[in-house]
């Protein structure tokens, strides 16, 4: 799936998030959004989900998402940086996502399975009491469980341990070789080994685009927003 | 889904995703325990009258089970809007603070599916436990002290509790789409629900006396609120008197008469809450989800 962003531009109240962002992934490519805290990482990614009314363009294969979100999010897979507090149980939250994806629950659990996360076992428990790490496998299992064209996805092993890490690394190998990728990290190795190209966005701007093996790459994350 | 292919999406049609969305719904509904809570606070109301009512003489012309009934739906008009402003008020604002939204919007449902899921299930689990105790109250009544089983007013009864349901449904859910934070969401809410019962009929006296309001305002202001009009069109059916609609809806009763009371005050709490629905779904489909 192709993304198309021109001019994006949002605020919100006084916070200028994006300041006229204009961005084209071809349909296949890989690229990761790497910046400081408040650089607008997250909220371009909403917007090319169609979470928020923007200034600007949005295209996902010529269509603009906020219009068409049903259309395009069967196509698309989204794993957010903050895991939800959810009351719901991991159970129904798997059953619901399986229900308006039209995906068998195998499916999900299966996937869950490959990152080491026992999904019948946690049926009854609340996706809110579960820790960090296992959220984030839940959020990873349900993005993957099915083939998608485009996978947007935020910090997605922020908080997993080195095991789960190779888990997700096998796993995305496998299941989305083919899909476009936007990938939004502060992480080098999560980087490296899963784009092509890196864009660095400060104060809501893109500041560099660049392939993923640019020197200038490492020096940003491992000197200016690792730590 | 038995024979289908494991990891492969099929098309899914509009009410299965609304169903998927209603079940999560109702089990956040389940699990805190708000229908229980409606249920409970419903019946103790009807215990207390039914203790009080069927064991003493006619008061204000009512007897019996009919008095019953008439003093519990005269406690549910003034109970009713602050349980579904609470009900449904903090839905949308508790989703989008919690990651919810996002997690689901992540999906392919629409914003309107989503919407429509949360309203069948909040309006339902308000609803439905009135739905069983009013006709059950009048059947116990018949069974367990040979009373007759005022039909009419109980069919009034329902009706008007439910267009009053709705319209603070619809208020309540456009405080939440509207509102993004917690503590001002129930502020929000707590003022309409005072308004809406300060402006009854003794409030609106009061109001005619201490700002020496000309009478047709007061009129105005009692026909603007859904909970007057819902009270009007409850007592006016029943027992039309001075004493029990108040000065206000005693007037009101003389110039229009039983038949369109009522059927203002079931059409005018409908419309408020229609207003407020189709309010919140068009900012719920025009805003930022998160």
């Amino acid at each position: 799936m192709r993304i198309e962003l021109n001019d994006l531009t949002k605020r919100f109240g006084a916070v200028q998030a994006l300041a006229g962002v204009t961005l084209d992934v071809a349909s296949g490519e890989r690229v990761a959004l790497v910046g400081p805290n408040g650089s607008g990482k997250s909220t371009l990614l909403r917007a090319v989900m169609g979470m928020l009314r923007c200034e600007g363009t949005v295209r996902l294969d010529g269509r603009d998402p906020f219009e068409h979100l049903t259309r395009l999010a069967s196509h698309v897979a989204y794993v957010p940086q903050i895991a939800p507090r959810l009351g719901a149980t991991v159970g129904e939250v798997a059953r619901a996502v399986a229900a308006v994806r039209g995906l068998d629950l195998r499916a999900i659990r299966d996937t869950a399975h490959e990152i080491r996360l026992d999904l019948d076992a946690l049926q009854r428990r609340p996706v809110r009491a579960l820790s960090g790490g296992m959220k984030q496998k839940l959020l990873i299992a349900l993005a993957l469980a099915a083939p998608v064209s485009l996978l947007i996805m935020d910090e997605p092993t922020a908080s997993l341990d080195g095991d789960a890490r190779e888990a997700f690394f096998r796993l995305f190998a496998e299941r989305a070789a083919g899909a476009t990728l936007l990938l939004s990290s502060h992480r080098l190795d999560e980087v490296r080994r899963l784009v092509h190209r890196v864009v660095v966005l400060e104060g809501g701007r893109t500041i560099r685009d660049t392939p993923v093996d640019a020197p200038e790459v490492t020096e940003c994350l491992e000197w200016r927003w690792a730590s | 889904m038995p024979g289908m292919a494991v990891g492969v999406m099929t098309a899914v049609a509009i009410p299965t995703r609304v169903a998927a969305l209603a079940r999560l719904e109702l089990g956040d509904v389940l699990r805190s325990r708000w229908l229980i809570f409606c249920g409970a606070l419903y019946a103790a109301l009807a215990a207390l009258f039914i203790g009080i009512g069927l064991h003493e003489s006619a008061v204000m012309g009512f007897t019996g089970m009919a008095r019953v009934l008439l003093s519990l739906t005269h406690a549910l008009v003034v109970l009713l809007p602050l349980l579904a402003l609470t009900g449904t008020g903090l839905v949308v604002a508790r989703a989008r603070g919690d990651g919810t939204l996002e997690l689901l919007f992540s999906q392919p449902i629409t914003r309107d599916e989503y919407f429509s899921a949360v309203t069948l299930v909040r309006f339902g689990a308000l609803f439905a436990p009135l739905l069983v105790l009013m006709p059950g109250l009048a059947v116990f009544g018949a069974l367990a002290f040979h009373q007759a089983v005022p039909w009419g007013f109980l069919a009034r009864a329902i009706v008007v509790s439910a267009a009053l349901l709705w319209s603070f449904t619809g208020l309540g859910l456009a405080v939440s789409v509207r509102v993004r934070e917690l503590d001002r969401v129930m502020m929000y809410l707590l003022v309409i629900w005072v308004l809406s019962v300060a402006l009854l009929d003794l409030g609106l006296v009061g109001l005619m006396l201490q700002w020496q309001l000309p009478a047709p305002v007061v009129f105005t202001l009692a026909g603007l609120n859904p909970v007057e009009t819902a009270r009007l069109a409850l007592l006016s059916g029943a027992e039309p008197s001075l004493g029990t609609l108040g000065p206000v809806g005693f007037f009101l009763h003389r110039t229009l008469g039983a038949t369109w009371l009522f059927v203002a005050g079931v059409t005018w709490p409908l419309a408020v809450g229609t207003f407020g629905w189709l309010a919140a779904r068009r900012r719920l489909r025009a805003g930022d989800l998160i």
